[in-house]
């Protein structure tokens, strides 16, 4: 077994994983099973690994505020049209009653972290040198932001928006479309979307599956979806030339990939040979169509 | 052949020009019913007609070719500034009167709602408006740039078929009220947030021969318009019509009149079977081209008069997009690279050139993309000579009796495969970096998609002519 195969299987194991706690989670096997449920989401701010953070500053005392994700699920509404709602039944719920628990959900943050990132990897051999570059760029932003009690909106490089860490994380899992997890992460203005290959053998329909994205970004308050579809892979260049042939008609636009040559860092968390080593040189855009819709 | 189901009605069993079967409870049109031979006849005759190959207008050649070589000598002559080399489009604003008044001359009862997304540059925006032009939007940008023109919200449908809640709630605030739907639950939204919405029922026609179909993914079947018919009804939703789309560039205008034939079945079912209030609006979209207009709008003319006469109280409406621009705007781009490759087939060693030039699929040609332009190059400026006048200084034909030997393929300035304008293409001269080529008929989804965001400035500089002239 080769490296990168060796990688490719940590990289399924971790997905395994995320399904497996997702299945924990407050019964939300059940609601997986759930046939009226056509989405489901989770997403947690970075603050969450803050306050992790904090727990270890004060000795242990549990915190008092939950470090649990905010699920929705995308659903038919009495209103007679699907649409996201939070999952209330997880708000009287006891918020990571143990130090397990809690372990748990930093472990699973970490791990969507990663994942989410990892998509712009050319090599998926480097990945363990990237997580430990990810846990430091990390670490540094969470304790920048700790220190002013805040975390700032970091997403000056609009050229290469997902190239930044960004405030929060979040999968989506659309059960009767996509086979895998889709990979999101947002700030106050963009929801990134990392959408899976399509299974080949099935049949797409384009809207029905966009217009929940774009529904979960005007839910989150956000102006514009910006969808990153891998290019070829035999199921996504159907579903590409579908989206592309429509494009205009559904108000999308293309985003061009970046220009690597005029990559300009003005981001104080690195060092200049970090930067280049992975943010330059072992991850890009270019095996990626980028779309972007307004929200 | 139609093979379309529709429910048996008085319309279509009282038609003389269409034949139906019963199959449980649809009907089936005959694919060789009377009706599709009648159509095949009247097409075929309008082919004949040697009228119809005849242009509405002639574009302005000479002011075109002059506007093109004053700003490339310009250029020659190492007088211009940092970025003047990029490509750059010419702008003839009298073509767009001249298509308007063609477009008034030939389909008199049809208010032309322009589809912005097609081309959105505020001038030809502000002369569309002036000229009675209306407006089809399909976003909030769309929406508030036409608006902050002083147009009226009356005059502005909203057709986006994907309408998330957050639009309809912003066409609300803003009072635009006519819209399209093709589905339940767009209309349980619509309830919600804008009831009192001027709705548009959109119905599915037939585009397979159209380059760029919309029907396949968008409208309602005319089995399931019963669903939404009385559902509106529930909802105490306001219905004022029906909308179609046959789809852009379209081959076979015999869908323009099935449509039409649909949208009034779709009428009748609406008071008849539903008990709703006449409808009073037919949308018949867009889908019209310069050089195909005189057959489509003959074709509509026909179908109009047919199902919905004068005096038959429905108005006519349609969603043109780049009938009113593509012929309006030339493209210059000029050669920044060029490689020679060698190629082996079957057959025979092969030498290829690959020309680059300083524009593509995601600057003012993703037309090549999303609407499946094929842009037309065209040798402007070679050796120290311009050639506008020349007509044969490119053809797609490899057969071309050796008048243009340069087998080329043509990509834009990106390294992205994408970024493809040709494949293959034959040229006069063998052309070298710095030389010009043009681009015409080049206004539709082109620069629409290039404007600036996000700090990419990707707008090329537009030289207007004939501005005293179009109004």
């Amino acid at each position: 077994m080769n490296q990168s195969t060796k990688k490719q299987n940590l990289l399924q194991k971790k997905q395994d994983s995320i399904f497996k706690t997702l299945g924990g989670q407050n019964n939300l096997n059940e609601k997986l099973s759930n046939p009226s449920i056509s989405a489901i989401s989770l997403s947690f701010p970075i603050k969450n690994l803050i306050k992790r953070k904090q727990k270890n500053h004060t000795l242990n005392t549990p915190t008092s505020t939950s470090i649990n994700p905010n699920i929705y699920t995308y659903s038919l509404t009495p209103n007679g049209y699907k649409d996201w709602s939070a999952d209330i039944s997880r708000e009287n719920s006891d918020p990571s009653n143990t130090e397990a628990d809690t372990d748990k959900l930093i472990e699973l943050y970490w791990d969507i972290i990663l994942l989410t990132e990892s998509q712009f990897l050319y090599d998926i051999s480097h990945l363990k040198k990237f997580q430990n570059h990810l846990v430091n760029l990390m670490n540094s932003k969470l304790n920048q932001s700790y220190k002013k009690n805040t975390i700032q909106d970091t997403n000056n490089n609009q050229g290469s928006i997902w190239r930044c860490l960004n405030d929060n994380y979040m999968i989506v899992y659309l059960p009767l479309i996509f086979n895998d997890l889709l990979w999101c992460k947002f700030n106050s203005v963009y929801l990134n979307i990392i959408i899976p290959d399509f299974p080949t053998s099935s049949t797409i329909n384009t809207k029905d599956w966009l217009l929940s994205l774009l529904e979960l970004t005007s839910s989150l308050d956000l102006q514009y979806l910006r969808l990153f579809l891998r290019r070829n892979t035999n199921g996504n260049t159907n579903l590409i030339t579908t989206l592309l042939r429509n494009l205009n008609w559904i108000g999308g636009k293309i985003i061009p990939n970046e220009n690597r040559n005029n990559l300009s860092f003005d981001n104080d968390e690195l060092t200049m040979s970090d930067k280049s080593s992975f943010n330059e040189l072992m991850r890009g855009d270019e095996n990626f169509i980028i779309l972007e819709f307004e929200c | 052949m139609s093979t379309v189901k529709v429910e048996l009605n008085s319309t279509l069993s009282n038609s003389t020009t269409t034949l139906v079967e019963m199959t449980n409870s649809s009907t089936q049109i005959k694919p060789d019913s009377k009706e599709d031979i009648f159509l095949n006849q009247y097409l075929e005759s309008l082919k004949k007609d040697p009228k119809i190959a005849i242009l509405p207008h002639r574009q302005s050649h000479a002011q075109i070719s002059e506007a093109l070589q004053s700003r490339i000598k310009t250029i020659n002559d190492e007088t211009c500034e940092p970025g003047d080399e990029n490509s750059f489009f010419v702008c003839d604003l009298k073509e767009i009167r001249n298509l308007y008044d063609n477009w008034h001359n030939k389909l008199p009862r049809i208010q032309p709602f322009y589809a912005v997304k097609c081309n959105p540059n505020p001038l030809i925006l502000r002369q569309l408006a002036s000229m009675g032009v209306n407006f089809d939007c399909a976003s909030k940008l769309e929406i508030e740039t036409i608006l902050k023109m002083g147009v009226s919200p009356e005059r502005i449908i909203y057709a986006n078929p994907c309408k998330v809640s957050s639009f309809i709630r912003f066409a609300k605030e803003q009072n635009v009220k006519k819209s399209t739907f093709d589905n339940v639950e767009e209309l349980y939204k619509i309830k919600k947030f804008h009831p009192n919405s001027d709705l548009f029922l959109r119905i599915t026609t037939d585009d397979s021969t159209a380059q760029c179909r919309l029907s396949t993914k968008y409208g309602c079947e005319l089995q399931n318009v019963d669903e939404l018919l009385s559902k509106v009804k529930e909802l105490n939703l306001n219905l004022v019509g029906v909308s179609f789309h046959v789809g852009s560039g379209a081959s076979d205008f015999s869908t323009l009149y099935k449509a039409v034939r649909d949208a009034r079945f779709v009428f009748d079912k609406a008071i008849k079977d539903h008990s709703l209030p006449a409808l009073k609006i037919l949308d018949v979209g867009g889908g019209f081209q310069f050089e195909t207009f005189n057959e489509s709008s003959a074709v509509l003319n026909m179908a109009i008069d047919e199902f919905f006469p004068e005096n038959c109280g429905v108005d006519i409406i349609a969603e043109p997009g780049r009938y009113f621009v593509a012929t309006a705007f030339t493209l210059a781009a000029h050669v920044i690279a060029k490689r020679s490759v060698s190629q082996f087939d079957s057959n025979d060693d092969e030498h290829r050139i690959m020309l680059y030039i300083n524009d593509g699929v995601y600057g003012n040609m993703n037309c090549i993309l999303f609407d499946h332009q094929e842009p037309t190059p065209k040798i402007l400026y070679h050796d120290g000579n311009f050639h506008y006048d020349d007509l044969q200084t490119s053809t797609p034909l490899a057969n071309n009796n050796g008048v243009c030997p340069y087998k080329v393929s043509m990509w834009g300035p990106t390294c992205d495969g994408l970024d493809c304008i040709t494949k293959e293409y034959y040229l006069k001269y063998d052309l070298v970096v710095g030389d010009w080529l043009y681009f015409p008929n080049l206004g539709a989804y082109t620069s629409s998609a290039a404007t600036p965001f996000n700090g990419f400035d990707q707008t090329a500089d537009i030289i207007y002519i004939n501005q005293n002239e179009s109004l």
